[in-house]
């Protein structure tokens, strides 16, 4: 047992022998499938030569039809996350020994006086992840603000509702609004009763939040993850009781909704930033930066690929056309 | 305890995450591994349906106990209480009625679930044998029983022939599913409509050169989505040098295929390198904020 007192660093020999092991036995068991597979098929060959011609021919066959180890159709899917990998790693080194700029996101520097209006008008915080489950990315993003939004309420002693659509989340959310009023030493405070779950229902639970809203009337609302139809009832009825109100999503269908009815919005990308943004932490930052770094790469790629596309149309670029052509069906 | 709650979940993460990417990028030359791709995700949903008994529980925990103390609008929660309750058991009886049924027999009399859903009409069974197609011959019979005149024989899937008591549980079962819940969430839906109005009206009062462009583009595509927009447009055309360039119609398509298209790619493609790179680090567990704590 004495290797699991020790720091998580222990475990990566560990990790990567779990790893290699798995890794050797999934090879195994397709080899021993693509054998099986072969033998069958020569078996069949034999039985056939008689009546079709050599068993040559038919042997041949697997041979020639040899199946890729890599889906080549997802070649550019590889390299960015490769280039992502470079770029993250790069700028999280980078960041420890220098401080790196994030540009002010207005949405994340009013979350404490959002939880401080709250507070002084004596109304509580209410707080939703979105309407997905864990698997959602855009839900662990709402949970992790989640637990620095917490953290304020323990501070600042507001009340923090947080009304859940999966029981699951709800488990989660549960243990880190528990985290944030412990690290504040307000563990008395916390209240989970106050995180609960309604319904899996869309609509259900847009009913039972709007309930809770025109209750509690809460003074400051946050919606951060994957919202649907329900992000402007949720809104409208947010802005009906007075709240201040912030929103996030990455779903570019919701975002005007938030626009128009919240106060501030964090649009696509700036909800997974928010927690580097919130944390300052350099690993976390050094992700940011690197995200960045390869967003002007994919610009980069955009801007070459639009010229080469409208020069070669003209006739002067007629040169052009195989470079262009082989560049699309890179990019492909 | 610390390991059970953070290193445990990481090294699974970890563990999972490479695999996930390993299967995602394999070809057809590995199969078990591909395999994992859609068999991965169907662990996630057993998991998640152990979860809603959680969910059940957080729920009647909190209404009862706002029953018992009664507290502010305790007549909600009884309500809620009661709904959750029939609900369950009606749904449990009538999802698996044919452990409680006995199984069909020739010249007796059964009952089928009418086009609204609510309603049963009674059928005798004429042969419970089934044919290629798995179903049974049956005909339809009035209330005492008498074969109705205007009515030929019908071939009917044997599961949805219930018995009277069980067709009263069904009939129950779908008049609070149809009736009353169906209905209230189209009447949630509906508000939208109303908030729609109130949004657009508060988003767009003119406050800056942002909002004035919103403003603009907004009442060009509302007008060009309108029968109006082309009369506008007719209208517009008598304007020297530029009138025929004026229309409604055009324009509006020109601002949904290019600024439109262009500002959601935009924000596709940060989504998705943020969905990447969230998911990277908490593969390699850099974000640890959602298992509680300091990230």
């Amino acid at each position: 047992m004495s290797i699991f007192r020790r720091p998580p660093r222990s475990f990566v020999p560990i990790l990567a022998l779990i790893l290699c092991a798995l890794s050797m036995s999934f090879l195994m068991a397709d080899q021993t499938v693509e054998s099986t597979v072969t033998e069958h098929r020569q078996g069949e060959a034999a039985l056939c030569c008689s009546d079709h011609g050599t068993t040559e021919e038919l042997t041949a066959k697997p041979a020639a039809e040899a199946k890729p180890w890599f889906a080549k159709e997802r070649k550019t899917v590889l390299i960015i996350i490769v280039l992502l990998l470079l770029f993250v790693s790069y700028f999280t080194f980078h960041a420890q020994r220098k401080e790196l700029f994030i540009r002010r996101i207005s949405g994340l520097s009013a979350l404490e006086d959002a939880v401080g209006r709250a507070t002084e008008m004596g109304r509580g915080v209410m707080y939703i992840p979105g309407i997905m489950d864990m698997d959602d990315i855009q839900t662990i993003a709402g949970v992790t603000i989640m637990g620095h939004v917490a953290k304020k309420t323990a501070e600042y002693d507001a009340a923090f509702y947080a009304p859940m659509t999966r029981s699951f989340v709800m488990s989660v959310a549960q243990e880190i609004v528990k985290q944030a009023y412990l690290e504040k030493g307000r563990l008395d405070a916390f209240r989970p009763d106050r995180i609960n779950y309604l319904t899996d229902d869309q609509f259900g639970f847009v009913a039972g939040v709007g309930g809770i809203m025109m209750r509690e009337k809460p003074a400051a609302c946050f919606y951060l993850g994957t919202f649907y139809a329900e992000s402007l009832i949720l809104a409208e009825t947010g802005n009906s009781v007075g709240a201040i109100q912030i929103a996030g999503t990455a779903e570019p269908s919701q975002i005007p909704f938030f626009v128009a009815a919240c106060d501030y919005t964090l649009i696509g990308e700036e909800l997974f930033a928010a927690s580097a943004y919130l944390s300052k932490n350099p690993r976390e930052v050094g992700s940011l930066k690197g995200q960045d770094m390869l967003k002007l790469v994919i610009i980069a790629v955009t801007v070459i690929g639009t010229l080469l596309v409208t020069i070669s149309e003209t006739e002067f670029g007629k040169g052009l056309t195989p470079l262009t052509e082989s560049f699309m069906q890179y990019l492909k | 305890m610390i390991f059970l709650k953070r290193t445990l979940p990481l090294i699974i993460t970890f563990i999972t995450g490479m695999i996930m990417i390993v299967a995602f990028f394999s070809g057809e030359g590995l199969p078990s591994i591909k395999s994992l791709e859609s068999t991965l995700p169907k662990w996630i949903q057993i998991i998640m349906t152990f979860t809603m008994v959680l969910g059940a529980f957080s729920l009647l925990r909190i209404n009862l106990q706002k029953i018992s103390r009664k507290a502010d609008g305790w007549g909600y929660s009884l309500v809620l209480i009661i709904g959750f309750l029939s609900m369950a058991f009606l749904g449990f009886i009538t999802g698996s009625w044919p452990m409680f049924d006995k199984p069909l027999t020739n010249g007796e009399i059964y009952y089928v679930l009418c086009e609204d859903n609510v309603s049963a009409r009674p059928i005798r069974v004429i042969d419970n044998l089934k044919d290629k197609e798995g179903k049974i011959k049956v005909e339809y019979v009035d209330d005492k029983g008498e074969k109705l005149a205007d009515t030929e024989s019908a071939m009917i899937p044997p599961d949805t022939a219930r018995t009277r008591n069980m067709s009263y549980a069904n009939s129950m079962q779908q008049i609070l599913f149809v009736g009353v819940f169906k209905n209230a969430q189209s009447t949630m839906f509906s508000l939208l409509a109303f908030f729609v109005a109130s949004a657009s009206f508060r988003a767009f009062r003119i406050k800056s050169k942002e909002a004035g462009l919103l403003m603009g583009s907004a009442f060009i595509v509302m007008l060009g989505n309108v029968s109006i927009g082309s009369l506008v447009s007719q209208i517009l055309a008598y304007i020297p040098v530029i009138g025929p360039y004026l229309n409604i119609a055009d324009i509006k398509e020109w601002i949904m295929t290019y600024p439109s298209s262009a500002a959601q790619s935009a924000i596709l493609i940060g989504a998705m390198l943020g969905y990447i790179s969230a998911s990277m680090k908490i593969i390699f567990g850099v974000e640890r904020s959602h298992l509680g704590g300091e990230g």
